[in-house]
């Protein structure tokens, strides 16, 4: 024990230790040390290794641990390359005629269509399941695959680039990129993606309508398929870490009201930290294991082509009715609000799904848009209730507009090209090491001027210029 | 009476001392038991305000005596205390 009090004497500064190390080393010899000795020697040498010094020397110091932290850090976490391919989708020269007869369809719109397709879940989920690829192969066996679709969704990315049209075409461009661990997949599911392009420009040029339902006067579309919750929409995740902080202080509060002296009221500020501290750990532990109430938010948006805005309400009385919304809470499939119909009559669960499901018109382009949103707690079944109710429009359209002949707009004849295959990553996009490394420099000096202002606060027992010592 | 610099004040107030006698003698007469962090981080601050110097020796063990700087500081301080004392006593004594 006295070694390592000896060791924590390094904590001091070297000028203190030149004027008084000899004496504290002679007092050690003949005190003793315990443990309580070493944590004294600790404390105090922090306090005093904080307490002198410039604040520039402080903030180099902690600026180069942070830059070196931030630095290793990215070492640490594996490389990630991005392989992009580029593809351009060109109107076919249009005749006067034909302009007439699809008018508005524009190519930006062509390719919000399929990329919807390509990366719909089903689309998405051949990709991942290609044996050629072998994608995410640990997450598949340890994720459910909605969460595995998300992922690849998320390191998916489409932009728009401005290309010119030739003469009496339009064209329109875009980028397709993919992030992944492993370039030579990171490139071939980029391959896949194309390939998706390009089989869905042959489909949809054969038969460049797909419904499921027969004539009905206005098609309604998916522009936006049911979106897979993963972060909860309320309560938001950072007011509850935020409440969990509070309450840990609150709780100091409380303390300190009740233990006038001794070590909360000498150190108040610290137990107040080291207290809400731990409710945000608390809280972070509890939202990792989903013990908290969140309610997650699915939405869908959904137009009706060559529909007018009076229908949709009619849609949605049709959608939302009793009948409707009861057979959508005792789908077997489904299983939403299990325990509350144990204790409570249909009705009040069908008025508590109207609560939580809501039917927004958003917009209008060649007929009305609407979002269709539900909150529930369980991501999982708002997704699929989402779903549900989407049918449930589609069958409602077909029923309750049926129209004799079928008035749907064509898409334009288009054609699709692909102007850079995609790339081979050589060098990896993430990490960012020169950014992770400026972070932590930048977070070293922000702990600096922290501990700059923290120096006023904490007044400790060593609290003295070494140069007053020195002279 | 917990602070450090007033407890090695009125030890140096009987004689000069080294760290170890001083650490003996807060402890016998005040209970206290300064860790040596703590006390030499008093001894630092007491020296720079000039209210203890060292005394010149040869050995690892440099004894302190307190200055006449310091034992005015420590009258004043004790002086207040007491008088704080002294109305906490007789409080307690009519209430």
């Amino acid at each position: 024990m006295t070694r390592l009090a000896k060791w924590m004497m390094r904590l001091y500064p070297a000028a203190w230790r030149a004027r008084y190390g000899d004496e504290l080393d002679a007092l050690l010899a003949d005190s003793g040390a315990d443990a309580r000795a070493v944590a004294d020697l600790f404390r105090r040498g922090l306090q005093m290794r904080f307490s002198t010094g410039s604040f520039l020397k402080l903030a180099v110091v902690l600026g180069g641990v942070g830059l070196l932290l931030g630095a290793g850090l990215s070492f640490l976490l594996p490389n990630e390359f991005t392989s992009k391919a580029t593809l351009q989708i060109t109107s076919a020269p249009i005749s006067e005629g034909m302009t007439q007869a699809y008018p508005g369809f524009s190519l930006n719109e062509r390719i919000q269509q399929m990329v919807m397709v390509v990366l719909s879940r089903s689309s998405l989920y051949g990709i991942i399941t290609d044996p050629a690829l072998q994608l995410y192969s640990d997450e598949r066996g340890s994720k459910p695959s909605e969460d595995v679709i998300e992922e690849i969704r998320g390191n998916t990315h489409v932009d728009f680039v401005a290309l010119p049209g030739g003469r009496g075409r339009r064209a329109s461009a875009f980028n397709i990129t993919f992030t992944y661990p492993d370039r030579v997949k990171a490139q071939r599911t980029v391959s896949a993606m194309v390939d998706s392009f390009e089989r869905f420009q042959q489909l949809s040029q054969q038969r460049p309508v797909i419904t499921r339902w027969n004539n009905p006067a206005a098609i309604l579309e998916v522009r936006d398929a049911a979106s897979f919750p993963s972060a909860p929409f309320y309560p938001k995740r950072a007011i509850v870490m935020l409440c969990g902080f509070l309450a840990g202080l609150l709780l100091a509060g409380l303390v300190r009201l009740v233990l006038r002296t001794g070590f909360v009221a000498r150190r108040f500020f610290l137990v107040a930290i080291v207290l809400g501290l731990t409710g945000l750990a608390v809280v972070a532990v509890a939202d990792r294991f989903d013990v908290l109430p969140y309610h997650y938010r699915s939405v869908a948006t959904l137009r009706l082509r060559g529909g007018n805005a009076g229908q949709v309400p009619v849609l949605t009385a049709d959608v939302l009715s009793r009948t409707s919304l009861s057979t959508v809470i005792n789908d077997p499939r489904l299983q939403l609000y299990r325990e509350q119909l144990r204790t409570l009559p249909l009705e009040d669960v069908i008025q508590m799904m109207k609560k939580d499901l809501s039917v927004k018109r958003v917009g209008n382009m060649q007929g009305p848009i609407f979002n269709v949103t539900f909150d529930y707690p369980d991501r999982y079944k708002a997704l699929m209730t989402v779903n549900a109710i989407m049918n449930d429009f589609e069958e409602a359209n077909s029923r309750l507009f049926p129209s004799a002949s079928a008035t749907v707009p064509l898409p334009t004849p288009s054609v699709l090209e692909v102007l850079d295959q995609p790339s081979l990553p050589v060098t990896p996009s993430s990490p960012d090491r020169v950014k992770m490394a400026l972070a932590g420099c930048f977070c070293g000096i922000a702990a600096s001027v922290v501990i700059a202002i923290m120096r006023n606060r904490w007044k400790p027992q060593t609290n003295v210029p070494l140069d007053a010592v020195n002279g | 009476m917990s602070d450090p610099t007033l407890l090695v004040l009125a030890s140096l107030a009987e004689g000069d001392k080294h760290g170890y006698a001083m650490m003996l003698d807060i402890e016998t007469f005040a209970g206290v038991k300064l860790g040596p962090g703590t006390l030499y981080g008093a001894i630092t601050r007491l020296e720079q305000q000039g209210w203890i110097r060292p005394v010149s020796s040869t050995d690892r063990r440099r004894p302190y005596t307190i200055t006449p700087s310091g034992r005015g500081y420590l009258q004043e301080q004790l002086a207040g205390l007491s008088q704080v004392v002294r109305t906490g006593l007789a409080r307690l004594k009519h209430a």
